[in-house]
């Protein structure tokens, strides 16, 4: 179980990662902000030790991703506005997040890592578990909807 | 376009106060366990209305399924076979006979062994379970009490016996207490 030190220090190196996945996935700071906090305390819970930075950056996006996968597929969030009570997020005029908030759960972890973090399509694939074949469906897929959500002709 | 996407994504990223905030709740723990978000209230009010509403139609509809709480015994609105219980030169017997309509159908099938007048019909009737025990109230019409003082000793106590057997063999009850306008009726020692 990491302690306190190591959690700064994790924590540090990974919050921003973290927190923009989750923004894009949630759509609104205050449940990513529980989100990436729910996803710290999975950490400080889990005795894994991690062989790296890398390994460890990659445990942090699969669990977050996971994490907002839940949030997302949860009775309420699916079946009850609170838009009210959310805070207005000031972005969503932005065509561009507007396009990256409307892409299938599924995609956002693959584009955010490729377009945002620069792996390549191998690399993620070995950080998500996932077989090449799938990440680069999974990006073709996303490219196409951004493509046609921006009416760009190119998204490379 | 993919210059656009990385300034998208730039913007998504926490402010310092709000990385302070999260790793507070973190290191604090509280996120999670004790604090009252609106994240917990939204888990949790699903599940507390749903208990609400399992509370209000249970307490609503579980003495009505006779449970609890004091109803009327159902009448009988199918026929039914019930048995009649009545003295002949002393001797019990009892016959079963089919019954149809309400308590008062009882009563007539009693009158109609000669252990109860004729004509006899209940005010009133209801069955107590808040105790636990099934108390059935029969309140009768003076009628009922003046039948039974005109009996002598022996006969009255054979018909009131078999009056209560009767009830007893036809309806779910730990108790029953007789009235006559609504005072409790005891035969004449």
């Amino acid at each position: 179980m990491a302690n306190q030190t190591d959690i700064s220090e994790i924590y540090n190196r990974n919050v921003d990662t973290v927190f923009r996945l989750c923004y894009s996935y949630l759509k609104n700071r205050a449940d990513t902000e529980d989100a990436v906090a729910e996803t710290f305390l999975k950490l400080l819970k889990c005795k894994k030790v991690f062989e790296s930075a890398e390994h460890e950056k990659a445990w942090l996006i699969v669990t977050s991703s996971n994490v907002c996968k839940n949030v997302l597929r949860s009775f309420w969030k699916r079946k009850v506005n609170f838009s009210d009570t959310q805070e207005k997020d000031d972005y969503t005029e932005d065509e561009t997040v507007k396009a990256i908030f409307e892409l299938p759960p599924k995609y956002k972890t693959v584009v955010y890592l490729y377009y945002y973090e620069g792996y390549k399509a191998d690399e993620i694939a070995k950080m998500l578990k996932k077989p090449s074949s799938t990440v680069r469906n999974f990006l073709s897929e996303g490219r196409n909807l951004l493509r046609q959500k921006l009416g760009e002709a190119e998204v490379n | 376009m993919k210059n656009k996407i990385e300034s998208a994504y730039e913007s998504f990223s926490p402010t310092q106060s709000e990385k302070e905030k999260v790793y507070s709740a973190i290191v604090n723990n509280k996120n999670k366990r004790s604090s009252i978000t609106m994240k917990n209230i939204k888990k949790w009010l699903p599940i507390a209305v749903a208990c609400a509403v399992v509370l209000v139609l249970g307490v609503i509809f579980v003495p009505m399924l006779g449970n609890g709480g004091t109803t009327n015994p159902p009448d009988i609105t199918t026929e039914q076979e019930m048995d009649i219980y009545y003295y002949v030169d002393g001797e019990l017997k009892s016959d079963k006979q089919v019954i149809f309509g309400p308590i008062n159908s009882v009563l007539v099938a009693l009158a109609n062994r000669n252990m109860l007048p004729s004509g006899l019909g209940v005010l009133n009737y209801n069955t107590d379970r808040t105790s636990g025990e099934a108390i059935m109230t029969i309140n009768l019409p003076e009628t009922f009490a003046e039948y039974f003082n005109g009996l002598d000793a022996k006969t009255a106590e054979q018909n009131y016996a078999a009056f209560t057997k009767t009830v007893f063999a036809n309806y779910e009850i730990d108790k029953l207490i007789v009235t006559v306008n609504g005072e409790v009726f005891q035969l004449a020692k």
